[in-house]
């Protein structure tokens, strides 16, 4: 490979070009440095995701009453309760995302790391199929937000629970750790 | 040259670059992937769509944006005084993020458009500090997703409360449908192409 593509503004450049001749920003193609901030991220998110999944995201006090509720338990509400389609945005965005994301970075890193040159086509596309769906994971931080902010009656008020701050931070590293994950890399070793 | 080479953003094939007339798209010749399109006066499009957003984006911060009524108790709310009450509650990792990703990144990246658009109608190459700046914000706006949030919160308590959207709720739409116009439809990439032409190629 001559050319390098600038991940930025997409200008093509010399392959050992250090910032980018349009848009000056830095593309220097570091494969190292990818891969340990990438997988660093990783980590960071697998761990916010334990309390993000074990500590209630929502807490409801119904006259004096508090019950706070997880993800999963928020999950299987809906279900009961017959909101058969919202259950299923929520379970795909905040439960199958999350770990999707998680399998398909390591699967990436770890693929890159050894060099692996098969279906570069499909890791690509899995590349952007995460890039695409991650911060939707965010859709359950901004529903609590959202109805706490709408709900402080007297008789009932919902607060945030502890897990939400896990949560948003898990989503937060997930976006870096992809992000951070140099697409090029995926074929970059794999010419000739 | 540099310039007369494009790579392909999905499969990364360096290919030539080819004129286009008129509505017509190049595509990559190994993957067929979406490369670049002819827009005309792609500068002015850009200008009067992130005019007219920035216009609603303010609408969208005026006003309610649903408005409940549960058992004779009402209230409302605003995407400001939303993110408001999470400082309030001490959440502050939360409020600061909402802060930035709903309100502040999106509005800015509108207004650095805006102002692209401006400049390089107006001849000046300074335009490319505002392009970098909404290069590197362009993955920050996520109003997108709160919308979908409001829908989905509404949907958990529609059973118990009488819902009505505010006029906020109706600007947020419309700012949304153009930011998804200026931000997924249109590739930041093709805007440093136009601006390279103007200002590094002649």
């Amino acid at each position: 490979m001559r050319y390098l593509r600038c991940p930025y503004c997409g200008a093509t450049n010399n392959r050992d070009a250090h910032s980018c001749r349009r848009c000056s920003l830095d593309i220097h193609l570091d494969k190292k440095k990818s891969l340990h901030m990438s997988l660093a991220f990783l980590i960071a998110a697998i761990a916010f995701y334990i309390p993000a999944n074990i500590y209630p995201i929502l807490q409801t006090s119904k006259f004096a009453h508090t019950s706070g509720s997880t993800i999963f338990e928020g999950v299987v509400q809906m279900w009961i309760s017959g909101d058969y389609p919202i259950a299923l945005i929520i379970f795909i965005a905040s439960i199958l995302i999350p770990i999707l994301k998680f399998v398909i970075l390591l699967y990436l890193i770890f693929t890159i790391g050894t060099k692996n040159c098969k279906g570069i086509k499909q890791r690509v596309w899995l590349y952007h199929l995460i890039e695409v769906t991650g911060p939707w994971s965010l859709i359950d931080v901004f529903v609590v937000i959202v109805l706490v902010a709408l709900i402080h009656f007297k008789n009932i008020v919902i607060i945030p629970g502890v897990g939400v701050t896990s949560f948003a931070l898990m989503v937060v590293c997930t976006i870096l750790s992809s992000s951070m994950l140099d697409e090029r890399l995926l074929g970059a070793e794999c010419e000739k | 040259m540099l310039e007369d080479i494009v790579i392909c953003p999905i499969c990364q094939t360096a290919q030539k670059r080819v004129e286009l007339s008129d509505k017509e798209e190049a595509r990559c010749i190994a993957c067929d992937a979406l490369l670049y399109k002819n827009i005309a006066y792609l500068e002015h499009k850009v200008l009067a769509f992130s005019l007219g957003a920035l216009i609603l984006f303010l609408l969208a911060n005026l006003f309610p944006l649903v408005s409940i009524n549960l058992g004779g108790f009402q209230s409302s709310i605003t995407l400001f005084g939303a993110i408001m009450k999470l400082f309030d509650g001490g959440y502050i990792f939360i409020a600061l993020f909402s802060l930035l990703v709903l309100i502040i990144f999106p509005f800015f990246l509108i207004l650095l458009y805006a102002l692209f658009a401006l400049l390089y109608i107006l001849d000046d190459a300074r335009s490319k500090f505002l392009l970098t700046l909404a290069t590197l914000l362009q993955k920050w706006s996520m109003l997108d997703i709160f919308f979908v949030a409001i829908l989905v919160a509404m949907v958990k308590i529609v059973q118990y409360a009488d819902i009505a959207f505010g006029l906020s709720f109706w600007a947020m739409m419309g700012f949304l449908a153009i930011d998804i116009y200026l931000n997924r439809f249109l590739r930041i990439e093709w805007l440093w192409d136009m601006w390279e032409r103007k200002f590094a190629l002649s």
